[in-house]
This record gives structure tokens, C-alpha cells and sequence, in this order.
């Protein structure tokens, strides 16, 4: 059995990362939008620093440092599953629901609603999934 | 190569959440309960919603699905890395990694750095130990002892 392909791995995760924040960066604009504003208004955030840049580039690098983390998952899965979409979207799946999870027991402390949650839990299993199936896509071994 | 055995899964993922539910009960009752307080006093949370019967029963839910979760990363990912604590680690990190950068993109916000880095880090050894235990028990037909 080949072993994993490192390189591959960070050029899947890129891509990875760039198609999750294309749409993270949508969502966040349009539907995501009055849910972000009134975690802000709640955590008595200032709206002006929500938005700034200095508080989306940790979005930014986040959503590629997971876009690597989805490929290494497909990459490390893939003995037991096969090469292919079907393997992208269990990596995808098996951690969006790790991060699902802990989204829960910070809705439950209090910290968004139940529909914020939903609508964020739904987004993040879209990105994560076309994510991963796109990473996974670029990702070969010898 | 023999397919994923659901009732060692089941056993270990129980064992992991045992196990996991002990260690985040010490990170988060004792070691982090003041700085659990805090969060809730200056992000404008109900502290009592935070330790309801409800919320803890969700938390020992929670900790029962990481467990099934390290467990079956484990399962999956045994083929390529082998069997044994070093794979297990390696499960046990992936869970991890992907729940600290959801708290890292929460810290802007909810929690504080301090926080995330004290709480990330003894999350980290919650994830480990759940994934050891777990993967320890966690077998397949064709494992030759």
C-alpha cells in the first residue's frame, strides 16, 4: 500500500479551504447574516470589529487549516473505504460531526439560538462535504 | 482486509465516552469552573442555563458521540496507519483538531484566548484518552494476537 501523499494532501487541503470559504463567506453575507449580528449584539460585540479584517482572517486560516485536515481524513480513510467521492464525503461527514457536536453544547450554554444553530449546522455540513469532496478530487497517490 | 466490527465499535465508543465524560467533567467542574463563570458573566449568559439538568444531560451525550467518534476514525483509519495506540492517538487528534479550530473561530467571539488555549489543550488530553481506551478494545476478526 502506498503511503500518503503530504503534498498532495496540502494542495487538496488548499483547494479544500478555498471552496469552504467561498461559501463561508457567502452564507456569512446573506442567510448567516441576522443570526451573526445578534450573537454580536448579545456577546456586546462592536458590529464595526465583526466585520473587520483582523477578525475574518482567523475564519480565513481556520477554513484552510480544516480544508487539510478533511484531505488527510479522506487520504488516511481511503485503504478502508476506496479512492472516490463516496470516501470524501465520510472524511467530510465524520468531522463536521465532531464540530456539530461542540456547536450543540455551546447552543445549549446559551450561546445562539436552536434556529441559529440549525442554519449554521447546515451550512457548515454543506461546506465541509463540497469541501472535502473537492480536496479529495485533487488528492492522488503513486 | 475485514470490514469495520459495530460491536467492538459500540463497546469501544462506550468505553471512550466513559472515559471522556470523566476527563471533561475534571477540565470543566473543576479546573475551568471559575473560568467558565467568567465567560458567562461578560458574554451576558445565564450561568444557571449553563448547569441545568438539560445542559449536563446534553454534555454526557455529547462526550457518549465523541467517544463512537474517536472509535470509529480509529476503525477507519486502521487499515492505513496499522493497529494500535499509535493510531489511536492519531484519531484521537483528528477529532480534536477539528473541534479546537471551531473553539479557535469562536474566540474572537465567546470564549477568550486564555480559555481556548487552557480549554484546548485539556480537550486534547480528553480526546486522547477517550481514543486510547476506546481503540484498546476495538478489535477485528482478523487481528492475529
Amino acid at each position: 500500500m502506498a503511503s500518503i501523499n503530504y503534498g498532495r494532501v496540502v494542495i487538496g487541503g488548499l483547494v479544500g479551504g478555498v471552496v469552504a470559504n467561498v461559501i463561508d463567506m457567502v452564507a456569512n453575507m446573506t442567510f448567516l447574516k441576522d443570526d451573526m449580528t445578534a450573537m454580536g449584539q448579545k456577546f456586546g460585540m462592536d458590529p464595526a470589529a465583526m466585520q473587520s479584517m483582523s477578525a475574518a482572517v482567523p475564519w480565513i486560516v481556520i477554513d484552510f487549516v480544516f480544508g487539510i485536515l478533511v484531505v488527510f481524513t479522506y487520504a488516511a480513510m481511503r485503504p478502508r473505504f476506496g479512492p472516490g467521492p463516496k470516501t470524501a464525503i465520510i472524511a467530510g461527514f465524520t468531522l463536521f460531526l465532531a464540530v456539530s457536536v461542540v456547536l450543540y453544547g455551546f447552543t445549549t450554554m446559551g450561546m445562539m439560538s436552536t434556529g441559529a444553530y440549525m442554519r449554521g449546522t447546515l451550512e457548515a455540513l454543506v461546506t465541509t462535504l463540497l469541501g472535502a469532496t473537492a480536496g479529495a478530487a485533487v488528492y492522488k497517490e503513486a | 482486509m475485514s470490514k469495520i466490527s459495530i460491536g467492538k465499535l459500540v463497546a469501544g465508543g462506550v468505553l471512550a465516552g466513559v472515559v471522556m465524560n470523566i476527563c471533561d467533567y475534571i477540565s470543566n467542574n473543576l479546573i475551568l469552573a471559575t473560568d467558565w463563570e467568567h465567560i458567562a458573566r461578560i458574554r451576558n449568559v445565564d450561568m444557571s442555563s449553563m448547569t441545568s439538568g438539560t445542559a449536563l444531560a446534553v454534555y454526557v451525550l455529547v462526550d457518549v458521540i465523541f467517544g463512537f467518534l474517536v472509535v470509529w476514525t480509529y476503525a477507519a483509519i486502521r487499515p492505513r496507519l496499522g493497529r494500535g495506540p499509535g493510531t489511536a492517538i492519531v484519531a484521537g487528534f483528528m477529532v480534536w483538531l477539528a473541534q479546537a479550530l471551531l473553539m479557535a473561530s469562536y474566540s474572537v467571539s465567546f470564549l477568550t484566548w486564555d480559555v481556548l488555549i487552557r480549554g484546548g489543550l485539556l480537550l486534547l488530553v480528553t480526546c486522547l484518552a477517550g481514543a486510547l481506551a476506546g481503540a484498546w478494545v476495538y478489535s477485528e476478526p482478523d487481528d492475529l494476537d
